[in-house]
């Protein structure tokens, strides 16, 4: 349950014991914690994030692999080789899975906020 | 040095120090001070990023790189760019959400035990020093080359410089110098590439032929500098996971109010890094054409004056003054910013929270973040005079690595891992951080059997150049077993009660004016 909070007498500037103050109204994180609407909204952000980041990750390190083997040191278009069109791609990727990240990150502010509004219609 | 040189010199300070005068007015907490009471705009802290990751590493390593080596220094321009998504993706937010003013706030956000603000304080005065080291020794080298003055005279110049910036404007300064630094590389490196295209007709294939008949097909592939794919791989690790452990990078993210801002930074530090890092390839090859590899070289060996000497090509004397005063602005802003993270781990972790129990009056605090900032810059000053004859530039890679090996993994583990404890914390970071030192001693770096070519003389006992391929995943395995061996010591239903706040706090963002305070 909420959790007592030690506010020294100089005000609420200092928080020996971990956890939460009672400054505005106590934040019951055990329960949020434990809701379904929570649990599946960040089971889906996570797979989304992490996904991307092992998609990513995995682009991005095949090119030192790639950059000594004959396939990227090839002249693909006139005297420009494998590896700067690769880098390039690497460019292009970058800008586009910002430009999604963007994109997807208002969706999950409206799932963060609907768990929220959950909670404080449930509390009361 | 002349008139033109001398006058965009004196605009870089005297635009910085208005700069500073007004931000001083504005900073009066603790805050104030380490993080601009949290009041930086999407825009702004995302140029004042980009211009944390355009130092003078970045823009004149780079590009003289990329003119002696061809593709080989390109791969730094790839790295730093894809390590963007890194932090849009796992870190900004999260870290906007849990922490205050350092790394150590919020990694004791979870576990708050002394120890872990010690460690994690350590590591960051210890990436800040050897960054500093770098930059500063380069700055002093620059500095002398473009302006005559010597050496000891250059580096105490940019100290002082710098630690006015800190002293008097806290973030605020430290942030507009960087912003106005960002704008300014950014268009100089416009006007340098735009001008070094149009020789070519703008044509990339144009380029390419001309490279590659007049300097050889060498410079198209990699294979240069790195011999082998398992030292580029390793290089590589340590810039993409790096960046999000870099202390002074991480702190750019609680001068924001919200994880929207900290996103919508990110996101304009990825358009500024992609586009100025695509400019890298016209101005190495530039260089390497117009000015010409023996010229290059002449003037500095590992090719740092690449970028100036092309300007000076291009554009004579006034263009080489403005690049040459860009540089000096890049130098000054990414300087100030470390010594502001530096005071931080002090003044703000060390000093206020281990020492004083987190018991300070903000008058107090302030004044300690001062002296902090006063200590970490005659620290670095004095060890750069020192380091003069010595080839330190590797050094900044040696901070991504130890950002990537010891806070990578425990900033990770904190946010996401449920059974993660404080044991597996102090693991994580102390690995990390002694196995990146260690390695990185027995490494090409340090030895060279040739005198002079690196700090001492002998054959290294580790050919890798950056340990990271090593030290990361010893990072993770170290937290990993350090959890899982002394999870019977944990008191189980505290340490997830604290997690359950951790993760909805992480998630959500609730309660980050709580925080933040």
């Amino acid at each position: 349950m909420a959790n007592v909070s030690t506010l020294n007498n100089q005000g609420d500037k200092i928080i020996k014991t971990t956890v939460s103050k009672t400054k505005k109204e106590e934040i019951d994180y055990k329960k949020i914690d434990q809701m379904t609407s929570f649990n599946e909204f960040v089971k889906k952000k996570n797979t989304f994030l992490f996904g991307v980041a092992a998609l990513f990750l995995t682009l991005y390190i095949l090119l030192p692999i790639l950059a000594f083997t004959p396939v990227l040191q090839q002249k693909w278009i006139g005297n420009i080789t494998g590896v700067w069109v690769y880098a390039a791609c690497l460019f292009v990727m970058t800008v586009m899975l910002c430009m999604l990240y963007t994109k997807m990150a208002p969706k999950f502010d409206k799932m963060a906020a609907e768990v929220l509004a959950e909670y404080k219609g449930g509390a009361k | 040095m002349n008139l033109v040189t001398i006058g965009f010199f004196l605009g870089i300070v005297g635009l910085t120090l208005i700069v500073t005068y007004i931000a001083a007015k504005r900073t009066s907490s603790a805050s104030d001070f380490y993080t601009a009471g949290g009041g930086l705009k999407g825009w702004q802290n995302g140029f004042a990023i980009a211009g944390d990751y355009l130092s003078a590493a970045a823009f004149l390593g780079v590009s003289g790189a990329i003119a002696l080596t061809g593709f080989d220094g390109f791969f730094f321009s790839v790295g730093y760019v894809v390590a963007n998504l890194v932090l849009l993706y796992v870190i900004a937010e999260p870290m906007r959400n849990l922490g205050r003013y350092t790394l150590a706030d919020m990694l004791t956000a979870r576990f708050n035990e002394k120890r872990i603000r010690g460690v994690a304080a350590t590591g960051t005065i210890i990436i800040v020093i050897l960054y500093m080291i770098a930059q500063l020794v380069g700055a002093g080298a620059l500095i002398k080359l473009l302006f005559g003055i010597d050496y000891w005279l250059a580096v105490l110049i940019v100290g002082v410089m710098m630690t006015t910036y800190v002293l008097f404007g806290g973030m605020t300064a430290t942030s507009w110098v960087q912003i106005i630094k960002a704008g300014l590389l950014l268009f100089g490196t416009t006007l340098l590439a735009f001008l070094v295209f149009s020789k070519f007709d703008f044509s990339l294939i144009k380029m390419f032929d001309t490279i590659s008949s007049d300097h050889g097909d060498q410079f198209l592939v990699p294979g240069m500098k790195y011999s082998s794919s398992i030292d580029s791989v390793s290089m590589m690790m340590a810039l993409v996971l790096g960046t999000s452990g870099l202390p002074h990078i991480l702190m750019r993210f609680f001068t924001v109010k919200d994880a929207k801002t900290a996103r919508s930074s990110i996101s304009w530090t990825t358009w500024i890094t992609a586009i100025f890092f695509s400019l890298t390839i016209f101005l190495g090859f530039g260089a390497m054409h117009f000015v010409g590899i023996d010229a290059i070289k002449l003037e500095n060996a590992a090719g740092n004056t690449a970028a100036p000497l092309l300007a000076e090509f291009l554009g004579g004397n006034i263009l080489l003054s403005f690049i040459a005063a860009v540089a000096f602005a890049t130098i000054l802003a990414v300087v100030s910013g470390l010594v502001l993270t530096g005071a931080s781990a002090i003044s703000h972790d060390i000093y206020g929270e281990i020492l004083n129990d987190g018991k300070l009056t903000e008058k107090q605090q302030v004044i300690a973040a001062r002296v902090g900032s006063i200590s970490i810059a005659i620290v670095s000053i004095i060890l750069a005079l020192f380091a003069q004859s010595l080839n330190v530039s590797f050094l900044v890679s040696f901070a991504f690595c130890i950002g990537a090996s010891a806070n990578l993994p425990v900033i990770l583990y904190t946010i996401y891992w449920k059974k993660f404890n404080s044991n597996g914390a102090v693991a994580a970071i102390v690995t990390g951080l002694v196995s990146c030192l260690v390695l990185g001693a027995m490494g090409p770096n340090v030895w060279n059997p040739v005198p002079g070519a690196a700090i001492l003389v002998g054959e290294p006992l580790l050919k890798l150049s950056v340990p990271a391929i090593i030290t990361i995943p010893l990072g993770f395995i170290a937290g990993y077993l350090g959890t899982v061996l002394t999870q019977h010591k944990v008191e189980q239903k505290k340490a997830q009660e604290i997690y359950q706040e951790i993760r909805v706090k992480a998630n959500t963002g609730v309660s980050v004016s709580d925080i933040s305070h």
